[in-house]
């Protein structure tokens, strides 16, 4: 476990956004001491052009405007600007680090799944959605399965200056009393809803462990958590959907 | 007509009537002598209680007024209450207008220093407090509730959406909302398969969910702003804490003072307000010498707006009474004070502990003594003054600010109420001017106090005096002055009152000779300072101002300058005139000549016409005209052109003590009789030929007796004075020793005729009941003289005029 963990990781970045990205890049600044070798992906869904054609679609923006969609034309200069964006702050993060930057078209979390084999660690970007976010939320994994999701969860909350809190799935057991950060579900739903409600400043969970398996699950997650991600074991299972190199 | 026995030439004190032997024997202490009236003047204004008596001294430097009116004030002061300190501290609400409070005396210094040690404690209290784990605790929950709320907010936004079959994504721009049909997102492609009911179903939920989600994203700031609020109070709460407590410790006799318990109260929700002032100095705070307990944080700028300002404060001479100030340089900043600046990011600042307190600070409650002739030569100074003393209260004002010379950023400090009285002393001119050009003056200075120059010198003045210099000896640590010492002196003050029957009050020239005679009484290893010290003094002050007296003199021994005195000349008489330079002065004998012939009754003034003689001078020759003409020839034209002039005069001549010497040039021009040379005049006269008094007599007499001197005593040379100057005689010993010795001679004259009378030889002659004086008189021949020359002026006049002429019938 020592040797785990003072191994140099080598983390992928995955995001849609540069905002997203950004987020995720500036907690991988609070792990440098651990860093190795760092990997970018933005990814263009090319299913936004699609509905953005929508009639009367339109875009709420994060301060609660309501504007018009952008057409296909302005969603590419968008991409654009946005992956070279991010390109740059992989780069600033990185520093002396070997890093490599990559541009995909795919549905986000399905072309992450399968673009992490081959990484130790993927980091899905989320923007914050508040000032003031909270803990770190780990989803920990079944008894029995290795613990290295809330050795990471621990460091990150410790590097982050943030609390940790721990979800976890047990059909058999009650909610734990008396540990108000660490909290049982007895079903993927409510965990879930709960994790949906808790302002959480990120992620932290191993697919390979569980309880949430595959890109499903961590599609599940990242919907429901709408936070920075971190996720171990990514590149052990297989990608659910399929990707297309960008361009 | 009376020659002047040698002993009513100079007054001299008897060593023996004083009483002493020396000053060492006297006590120590004495008043001005002669000066009650305006002592009792200062006494006055120094116990008024009511505004605007403030008090003008005038008289002679050296007359001892300063220090007797500071005496006296001080005197004064002590039987007063000593006035309150005065601080400034900030104004909270308007920091440009800091707010000037009243303490009693001696505690401005305890207030300043409570409220260092208030701020010192707070910068320690204040942190800890908000890195407690309590604080921590609690401000986190604030934030954790908030994120839950926001958090909640749009979970339930995702749960409605979910339910109505609508997807949420995320863009770079924001979110889109999309349909979900089958399991699938509705793209435009199958959107538009759709039959327009199922088209505009979805259209509009997706509006309203849009509609919806803008709406909770909006609630974001609002929710933020509660959550500053929250964490603003938490903040207030946990400073009240702190600072509350720590005010609590606050020196409770300071906090019975009314004001200095609203300014802390005020202070304590300022402090509770900007707590994080606090939290940024320590996190600010370097590394220094010193650990943190003992860091002086009040120093830092930051916390300017706590400082208490002393301006004023009497702590030290509590108890003392009121204070008696003296400004030696009055411009308008030390006077009235000043607000300082400081340069800032090129830019000039200041704040409320950059004011500096002036001169009237200082003597607030109790006196201030200027200097009038230094104040008024300060730009705007005497201005400022009057207003401080027209509204009472102390209003600090730059002069860059009166003249509006600068833009930027200054202070209207509060008024501070002005209670004192002003005390300017000046000459007599300045206070005329002061009299007569504003009109202010007379009603802020409504009393003056005028020094005597002079005293009488009987013999109870003569003691007082006596006293007065053993005190000074005493004061200035000199050596004893003998009777014979203090005697001599008492000579010197009466030779300078011009006056055998004064003392002159100017006390800094007596005191300067005892001064310079305490030197040759060492240089005698004596104990003591006596006669031949102060003699010495003198003659050596003499010696050291009498270069240019020399030259003129030695000029007229020479001949350069022609003076005779010997034999005699008619039109000719020695003048006396006298040259001052500072304090020193000297007389010398000037040659008058006068010529006579017939004319129109013109009297020429040499001097008036080239524009050497000063107005009394031309007066004076006017007045001579207007004798002769009354006095002679009366039923006859005044046929006389004469003309007088100071011979080898080169510079300004005024005044009209010449003029009988003038007149008797006139005189023996007329009747052709010769003035003896070796005697010299002084006096004025008038137009009924009475001689009357002059100044500086004992000079003109030194003045001739030196050239006689200088060419040998004959017995025959002397002066002649106005008989009412006879009482101002005090002269040197030299020439009472030469009277004495009946080689020189000193005459007092009363009229026109008796001085002719000597000068010629002959006497003048009184108009007989005939109406004609006596024959072979002086004035018989001038009479005789002016007689001739109407008659021949009328002879000529008919000469003149051709035969036939006239007017034609």
């Amino acid at each position: 476990m020592t040797a785990t963990r003072t191994a140099s990781l080598r983390v992928l970045v995955g995001a849609g956004s540069f905002a997203d990205a950004e987020a995720a890049l500036q907690m991988i600044d609070r792990l440098d001491r651990r860093l190795g070798e760092l990997g970018g992906l933005f990814l263009e869904e090319m299913l936004l052009a699609e509905i953005a054609a929508l009639p009367a679609q339109r875009v709420v923006t994060p301060g609660g405007m309501l504007k018009g969609a952008p057409s296909r034309r302005q969603l590419g200069a968008l991409f654009e600007r946005e992956a070279a964006a991010f390109r740059a702050s992989l780069s600033r993060v990185a520093k002396t680090r070997k890093w490599e930057f990559e541009r995909r078209q795919g549905e986000l979390i399905g072309a992450l799944y399968e673009a992490a084999q081959g990484w130790d660690i993927l980091f899905v970007g989320h923007s914050a959605t508040h000032r003031f976010p909270g803990q770190v939320v780990l989803i920990a994994p079944p008894p029995g399965a290795p613990q290295r999701a809330a050795e990471m969860a621990g460091d990150l909350a410790s590097g982050l200056g943030r609390g940790l809190r721990s979800l976890s799935l047990a059909p058999e057991r009650a909610a734990t009393a008396g540990e108000p950060s660490a909290e049982c579900f007895t079903d993927a739903a409510a965990l879930l809803s709960r994790l949906s409600r808790l302002p959480a400043a990120a992620l932290v969970v191993d697919l390979a462990a569980g309880p949430f398996h595959g890109a499903e699950g961590l599609r599940q997650l990242h919907e429901a958590a709408r936070c920075p991600i971190l996720v171990l074991g990514a590149g052990e299972g297989e990608p659910v959907a399929p990707v297309m190199p960008a361009g | 007509m009376a020659e002047i026995p040698y002993h009513m030439l100079r007054n001299r004190c008897d060593p023996d009537v004083l009483g002493f032997d020396t000053t060492a024997r006297i006590g120590g202490e004495s008043r001005l002598v002669g000066q009650a009236r305006a002592l009792d003047a200062i006494r006055l204004s120094a116990r008024i209680s009511h505004g605007d008596f403030n008090l003008y001294v005038l008289g002679p430097t050296g007359s001892g007024r300063h220090s007797a009116t500071v005496e006296i004030l001080s005197e004064q002061a002590r039987t007063r209450e000593t006035p309150c300190d005065r601080v400034y501290v900030n104004n909270f609400d308007a920091p440009h207008k800091p707010r000037a409070l009243c303490l009693p005396p001696g505690v401005a210094p305890r207030f300043r220093e409570a409220m260092r040690n208030l701020v010192d404690d707070l910068a320690g209290d204040i942190p800890a407090l908000f890195e407690s784990e309590e604080y921590q605790t609690q401000r986190r929950a604030i934030e954790e509730e908030l994120s839950e709320t926001q958090e909640s907010a749009m979970a339930d936004f995702a749960d409605r959406a979910k339910q109505e079959n609508v997807a949420l994504l995320r863009t770079p721009m924001g979110f889109m909302l999309t349909a979900i049909r089958d399991g699938e997102r509705v793209t435009n492609e199958t959107f538009q398969k759709l039959d327009p009911e199922e088209q505009r179903e979805i259209e509009e939920r997706i509006a309203r969910l849009q509609q919806e989600l803008a709406e909770v994203l909006r609630q974001a700031p609002k929710l933020e702003r509660e959550h500053r609020r929250k964490v603003e109070n938490l903040n207030v709460e946990m400073a009240e804490r702190a600072v509350s407590s720590r005010v609590a410790e606050f020196d409770s006799e300071l906090l019975a003072i009314d004001c200095i318990s609203d300014h802390v109260e005020t202070v304590r929700q300022d402090i509770i307000a900007n707590a994080e002032l606090f939290l940024q100095a320590t996190a600010n705070a370097s590394q220094g010498p010193f650990p943190e307990a003992v860091r002086r944080v009040h120093s830092d700028p930051t916390f300017d707006r706590y400082v208490v300002n002393v301006m004023v404060s009497h702590g030290e001479d509590a108890g003392t009474g009121a204070p008696v100030e003296t400004e030696e340089l009055p411009t308008l900043d030390r006077l009235v004070g000043r607000i300082e600046h400081v340069s800032h990011m090129g830019s000039l600042v200041t704040n409320f502990t950059m004011i500096k307190p002036g001169a009237l600070h200082r003597a607030n409650g109790g006196y201030l003594v200027l200097d009038a002739r230094r104040l008024l030569s300060e730009p705007l100074a005497w201005d400022a003054l009057k207003q401080c003393l027209k509204s009472r209260s102390i209003r600090i004002t730059s002069m860059a600010e009166r003249l509006s010379m600068v833009s930027t950023t200054s202070l209207e400090p509060d008024p501070i109420p002005l209670d004192l009285r002003v005390v300017l002393i000046g000459d007599r001119m300045l206070h005329a001017l002061l009299v007569m050009l504003d009109p202010d003056f007379g009603e802020l200075f409504k009393i003056q106090a005028d020094f005597e120059e002079t005293v009488d010198r009987s013999a109870e003045n003569t003691a007082l005096y006596a006293r007065l210099l053993g005190a000074y000896a005493n004061r200035e640590g000199l050596r004893p002055v003998t009777a014979g010492g203090v005697a001599r002196l008492i000579d010197e003050a009466t030779r300078l009152a011009d006056d055998s029957t004064k003392l002159s009050l100017r006390l800094g020239v007596i005191g300067d000779l005892l001064k310079e005679a305490e030197v040759y009484a060492g240089d005698r290893d004596s104990a003591q300072i006596e006669a031949a010290d102060i003699a010495r003094a003198v003659e050596e002050k003499d010696r050291r101002a009498s270069r240019i007296r020399d030259r003129m003199q030695e000029a007229i021994t020479r001949g350069t300058v022609l003076i005779d005195t010997e034999g005699a000349k008619t039109g000719q008489i020695n003048g006396l005139s006298v040259i001052g330079f500072g304090d020193y002065r000297f007389g010398r004998p000037s040659r008058i000549t006068a010529r006579v012939r017939m004319g129109a009754g013109k009297l020429v003034d040499i001097e008036r016409e080239v524009e050497l003689g000063g107005p009394l001078h031309s007066k004076g020759v006017m007045i001579l005209s207007g004798y002769l003409t009354a006095r002679y020839a009366l039923d006859l034209p005044f046929s006389l052109h004469a003309s007088l002039v100071f011979e080898q005069s080169y510079g300004g001549i005024d005044g009209d003590s010449a003029s009988s010497a003038e007149l008797y040039a006139l005189l023996s021009a007329l009747s052709d009789l010769p003035i003896d040379q070796g005697l010299a005049v002084t006096g004025s006269v008038n137009q009924a030929g009475e001689v009357q008094a002059i100044g500086g007599v004992n000079e003109k007499i030194e003045g001739f007796f030196e050239t006689c001197a200088a060419r040998g005593l004959t017995g025959r040379q002397g002066v002649l004075i106005p008989k009412s100057n006879v009482e101002h005689l005090m002269l040197r010993d030299e020439v009472v020793e030469a009277v004495e010795a009946d080689r020189f001679r000193i005459v007092s004259v009363e009229t026109i005729d008796e001085g002719i009378a000597l000068l010629t030889g002959t006497p003048a002659g009184e108009r007989g009941a005939d109406g004609a004086f006596p024959d072979g008189s002086v004035n018989a021949r001038v009479e005789e003289r002016l007689c001739a020359f109407a008659e021949a002026r009328q002879a000529f006049g008919r000469a003149a005029r051709p035969s036939g002429e006239g007017p034609e019938a």
